[in-house]
């Protein structure tokens, strides 16, 4: 099935079996291994990406649902081979550990940067709860998440 | 406290740009060209043989290369958690079995060309199994088995470890029964590994997120027969290990589809496999009993220790006297004796798990300490300074020193941290109960309580087993530096703890600085990243080794500034006489001098033997919430004081700590797999069902460091990683218990436990 | 495997006429997929029912001033929508608490009430509020009918309504125990209540001897331990051999307190 979607912010065309899920069809089809499989049940959020500006999991979407939408995963936050603001601030608060949550748990804080530029630290724990981090107490990447939230409202808001 | 110039910074773990750019490639990212992937066929019964494996089926499906089960790899038995071949443990697993002996146990594989068509291979394979009566616990084995799980070392049981004579202790004896259930690590890089044989030059090459990349080689070379020098592991980047990829237990089976097929093969498990077959955490039960004398000077104990292995016995025997061996690590016995046994059971395997016994041994010890505080009517702080080693002590088993043991300091300043005091007086005087923000009210729906306890863990093999670090270092042309180490990062941090340690030294950008991890071509042989050695012993390695770097480029300054030695500064790559810092020469124009016009290289090699063995000490401090109406529990505030020596990366240390926190609150609350008791197999094998404490669970964890910097340890520096867990299960459940008027020795509490404790109570009080 | 993405109604219902025996929808795919994980397809069709605009409207029917939510509307669109949170809050509050973030932008309502499981906690709220299920040829929900605000049952008063549930945890959790309660405020009592047990047994259920406990008390003045101990009898009755329902009955007193504060505390 030809399936026509963006991805990364660039139109894609491609013959897809669509019964396969999503996570397959990035990691294995568009060589995007940054998504990363940590359950496969949608419990732990390693596979969080955005679909249409929403945090979804790609182990709970088919490829064949994919007509017309929009696409992101983290890959596609430094395209432009600079680091998106979210991914500097994790690495400056020290929010990266063992590293396989982190693509997850960026793109679960860049879905709730755009609906909410100004998160407390409770609704930051909230919008992450639905990922899993085994090596913190949640701390550093609570930091983070507040850190690039103001760095980006000085700049005018995510993008 | 010295300052440093980077150690004792805050600096982000290794290789952050690509974790935060999703381009790190970990071992399930990898593809080699023709490269196949392995499905397990698992047993679906506890224990039985199996007769036959029609595979008929499974061959038609388009994709399937091969199918492979006991009959097409060597039967040898071996033991997982053999690090070198010359250890002497117990061999009772193989590759594949026909005797199966758990739920998830291996019969064989599917090799296919894609994941899809394994997975549909592997669910059309037909097993025609006899199936034999199952044991799933310790107490069953022991009343005798009719089908025995295994011909030898179906139950072992340890050396008596003992000192002094506990049953000559004059004193009341105090009993009490702690245990805990099942947990699975939960990394959350599922287990994965690739192998890839080159038939022509019978030589393998396997990539493994392993925390020994020699005991990986070690256990496929000696499998299959193979040279060790033709067989490289190369330790890819770690997800998380917290024990769960400390034994080898993907590798040699990825060696055998490669070996089989000829072609690159990788195994990725699923969440669920994880949990049925690799290893999870032991299930123990232990009677502790003790005899205090009439100051509550703890005379003596003795601990009697059951610990299902489940079906193999693989590292558990070891793991009893792992657990026996910290029985005077913190508490100032007269006596002790350490009864133990590791039993066969049909159930997942049984294995390591971050702190490797400490966290088991501290539990029960605690455990025994906070109720005797309850019952003795005794701040529970007090008791123990009654009780603990004085500084300086020598444990009494193995005899050797355990370093500056600052149990008083740490107790001290972790109580004001917390803020003990004030909450235990709020709590006496006004009662546990509260509302929901935690204001006293009599008549509210939530108990608070606190808890604490304390620990000293290891930090390393010292003098266990003859321990060392071997490594190189060489400096390049351009000034920058590499490093052949055999270093397994976990995640946490190890790596640029290691840059730091060597940029310290060396005067320069710790950046600069390469340390690439495991890999068994060129890293001298080494024991492995267990038993909290990394910093204490192969930081320590690196350090004196950048030392002698530092000394050969100091011998070419010498000369070429023609300033004696000990009046050279280095700073920035830069080395300068102290009085003349405008003629200063770069590191590369040393390199390059070196190598241009003088003997070559700028290289050493060196090895650092560790004679001592510092135990870092820590006291933890724990609040908890109970909600009366529906049993469920919360952490509303954590503090605690760690004996590190020096903290080479402090914020990372905070988040290990972190880390053991958010673990330590699991397995008081809801960690737990669930075996059911008619089939032996796992209840909760998804993630769904086995809980964790997530982000809006936990509060921020309050961290101080104590940093004498007395001991061996790279600037002073001891172990954290490990010893971050040890006191947080007791500490919590010591808080619990305190909100409740419970004595809960027996983890996790469930809320369906608390209500019905609590119902239990409430018709006790109204009899 | 056949995939069908209708695209809209007329094709939807083509589709459902031409379907294979072994066929499966996939909407919000959060139940079918860590169900299927790690197996192959045991159906011969996929029938893809997110592209179909009509299931995913949200708002008030034409005519009758009913309230329609299509069967593809995500949870976290159903407790984004002002007309549900003002109207059939319960609805709101039980879909604002399903899952995680990422469940809830891709789970949908339909799928919830689809899927059949006993904890699904659209389903007690769905209920206590009188909806109706909209069927496309008796096998595919296309959306559920609310009661207009104004409806004749609500008569001169206000319909209020909440939704509290107990999980094994307080977070991303699946219910032990939902309950929804929906009442109607005239002259300053409640009237007319309905209270929903979902969870606790296969199959949520109304317990009339709490909502009587409801009728005729004023908000904040409502008898809350004779509420919970009706609630915990009606478990007790509804399960009794269960090895979880001494805990459930117990257990019941947290989201019976809770949900009676969430009604005490209804704004329009």
């Amino acid at each position: 099935m030809i399936l026509h979607f963006i991805l990364n912010s660039k139109p894609v065309s491609k013959d897809l079996d669509p019964s396969r899920r999503l996570i397959d069809v990035l990691r294995e089809d568009f060589l995007l291994t940054g998504v990363k499989e940590g359950c496969g049940e949608g419990e732990c959020g390693s596979c969080t990406i955005l679909m249409d500006g929403l945090p979804v999991h790609a182990c709970m979407v088919l490829a064949g649902q994919l007509d017309g939408h929009r696409l992101l995963t983290i890959e596609g936050l430094s395209a432009s081979g600079e680091l998106d603001i979210l991914q500097q601030a994790f690495i400056e608060n020290n929010a990266v550990h063992c590293g396989f949550c982190t693509p997850g748990m960026i793109m679960a804080a860049k879905g709730l940067l755009l609906q909410n530029p100004d998160p407390t630290e409770e609704e930051i724990r909230t919008a992450i709860s639905g990922n899993i981090c085994r090596c913190s107490d949640y701390r550093q990447i609570v930091m983070a998440v507040k850190d690039a939230a103001a760095r980006l409202r000085a700049q005018g808001g995510a993008r | 406290m010295t300052d440093f110039r980077y150690v004792g910074k805050d600096d982000s773990v290794f290789n952050t740009q690509d974790k935060a750019a999703g381009a790190a490639l970990y071992a399930c990212d990898l593809h080699l060209p023709r490269m196949l992937q392995m499905k397990l066929i698992l047993s679906p019964v506890a224990h039985g043989k199996v007769r036959s494996v029609d595979a008929s089926d499974a061959e038609k499906v388009p994709g399937v290369v091969k199918i492979l089960t006991w009959q097409d790899v060597p039967q040898t038995k071996y033991n997982r958690g053999r690090v070198r071949a010359s250890e002497d443990v117990p061999d009772q697993e193989t590759i594949f079995t026909d005797h199966v002996r758990f739920v998830g146990d291996r019969i064989g594989a599917v090799l296919a060309e894609t994941k899809e068509a394994a997975e549909e291979a592997a669910s059309l394979i037909h097993l025609d199994i006899e199936e034999y009566p199952a044991y799933l616990t310790p107490q069953q084995v022991l009343a005798g088995t009719k089908a025995p799980i295994h011909e030898t070392d179906q139950v072992i049981v340890p050396e008596v470890v003992a000192f002094g004579d506990y049953e000559a202790e004059q004193g009341e004896e105090l009993q009490l029964l702690s245990s805990s259930e099942r947990t699975t690590h939960i990394a959350m890089e599922p287990h994965c590994a690739v192998a890839s044989y080159h038939p022509a030059s019978r030589s393998m090459e396997v990539w493994t997120a392993t925390q020994s990349v020699f005991g990986a080689r070690s256990a496929v070379a000696t499998l299959f027969g193979l040279d060790m020098q033709k067989v490289r592991v190369y330790k890819s980047p770690m997800g998380g290990s917290f024990g769960c990829k400390q034994e080898m237990i993907l590798e040699p089976l990825a060696a055998a589809g490669s070996i089989a097929t000829g072609r690159p093969v990788k195994l990725e498990l699923s969440r669920a496999e994880v949990m049925m077959c690799t290893v999870l955490r032991h299930p123990i039960g232990v009677l502790t009993r003790g005899k205090f004398d009439e100051d509550l000077r703890l005379k003596g104990v003795r601990l009697d220790i059951l610990l299902d292995a489940g079906a193999y016995q693989t590292i558990s025997p070891d793991y009893c006297l792992s657990m026996a061996k910290k029985i005077n690590w913190t508490y100032d016995l007269q006596s002790a004796e350490v009864h133990s046994a590791s039993v066969c059971t049909n159930t997942p395997v049984s294995g390591s798990y971050r702190g490797w016994g400490g966290p088991e041994t501290c539990f029960v010890m605690e455990n025994f300490m906070n109720t005797a505080a309850r019952r003795y009517v005794v701040d529970p702080i007090e008791l123990r300074k009654k009780n603990v080693l004085p500084p300086w002590s020598a444990t009494k088993i193995l005899n050797f020193n355990l370093g500056s043991l600052p149990f008083a300091e740490v107790m001290d300043k972790g109580a004001t941290l917390f803020g003990w005091e004030e909450k235990r007086k709020v709590l006496a005087e006004q009662g546990h109960r509260c509302g929901k923000d935690g204001t006293p009210d009599p008549a509210g729906r939530y108990l608070r309580g606190v808890g604490m306890a304390i620990c000293t863990h290891t930090s390393g093999y010292f003098p266990r087993r003859p321990d060392w670090g071997t490594l190189s270092m060489k400096m390049e042309e351009d000034g920058s530096v590499s490093v052949n180490v055999n270093i397994h990062d976990h995640g946490c941090g190890s790596v640029m703890a290691f840059q730091k340690i060597a940029g310290e030294v060396l005067c320069m950008d710790p950046g600069k600085i390469a340390i690439p991890e495991g890999d068994t071509l060129y890293n001298a042989i080494d024991n492995g990243c267990y038993t909290s050695r990394s910093v204490f012993v192969l930081g320590r390695a690196v350090m004196e080794t950048a030392k002698e770097l530092k000394d050969q480029i100091l011998d070419y300054a010498e000369k070429l500034l023609e300033t004696p030695k000990e009046e050279l500064v280095c700073e920035d790559s830069r080395v300068f006489p102290a009085a003349d810092p405008d003629k200063s020469l770069s590191y590369s124009d040393i390199a390059y001098y070196a190598a241009d016009k003088a003997h070559g290289a700028l290289f050493v090699t060196h090895t650092y033997e560790p004679a001592s063995n510092a135990g870092p000490v820590s006291a933890d401090f724990a609040e908890v919430e109970v909600d009366t109406y529906t049993g469920h529990c919360r952490l509303t505030d954590f503090a605690c004081v760690h004996d590190i020596g020096k903290a080479i990366n402090p914020e990372v240390c905070r988040s290990q700590i972190g880390s053991a926190v958010q673990n330590g609150a699991g397995m008081v609350f809801c960690e737990q797999i669930r075996i059911d008791p008619k089939t032996g197999a796992i209840q909760n094998t998804s993630m769904e069902r086995y809980h964790v404490v997530r982000a809006a669970e936990i509060p921020n964890v309050k961290v101080e460091f104590l940093e004498d910097e007395s001991a061996d340890g790279p600037f002073g520096a001891k172990s954290i990683g490990e010893a971050a867990l040890v006191p947080v299960v007791p500490a919590i459940l010591a808080a619990l218990n305190d909100a409740l008027g419970s004595g809960f020795s027996a983890v996790p509490v469930t809320p369906d436990k608390v209500l019905s404790f609590l119902e239990s109570a409430g018709k006790e009080a109204a009899r | 495997m056949i995939f069908t993405v209708p695209k809209t109604l007329e094709e939807l219902q083509t589709a459902l006429a031409n379907r294979s025996e072994r066929f499966v929808f996939a909407a919000g795919c959060t139940d079918i997929l860590p169900k299927k994980l790690g197996k192959p397809w045991e159906v011969d069709e996929i029938i893809d029912l997110t592209h179909v605009p009509e299931l995913q409207t949200i708002g008030t029917g034409p005519q009758t001033g009913d309230y329609f939510i299509g069967a593809c509307c995500t949870h976290a669109q159903v407790a984004a929508d002002p007309e549900v949170r003002r109207h059939y809050t319960a609805l709101a509050q039980a879909c604002e608490q399903i899952g995680s973030v990422q469940i809830r932008n891709r789970g949908t309502i339909g799928g919830n009430v689809a899927n059949g499981s006993p904890a699904a906690d659209t389903l007690p709220c769905l209920m206590a509020l009188g909806a109706e299920i909209e069927w496309i040829d008796g096998v595919c929900i296309k959306g559920f009918w609310l009661p207009g605000a104004q409806a004749p049952s609500a008569g001169s008063g206000t319909v209020v309504s909440a939704f509290a549930k107990l999980g094994d945890r307080d977070i991303v959790t699946i219910a032990r125990i939902s309950l929804a309660v929906r009442s109607v405020l005239r002259g300053g009592r409640y009237t007319n209540t309905a209270v929903v047990v979902g969870a606790a047994s296969l199959q949520p259920f109304f317990c009339d001897e709490a909502a009587a406990v409801l009728d005729g008390s004023q908000p904040g003045e409502v008898d809350r331990e004779a509420f919970a101990g009706a609630l915990a009898k009606a478990i007790e009755a509804s399960i009794p051999n269960r090895p979880t329902m001494p805990y459930k009955r117990s257990a019941v007193r947290g989201p019976a307190f809770d949900v009676l504060e969430r009604l005490a505390n209804f704004e329009h």
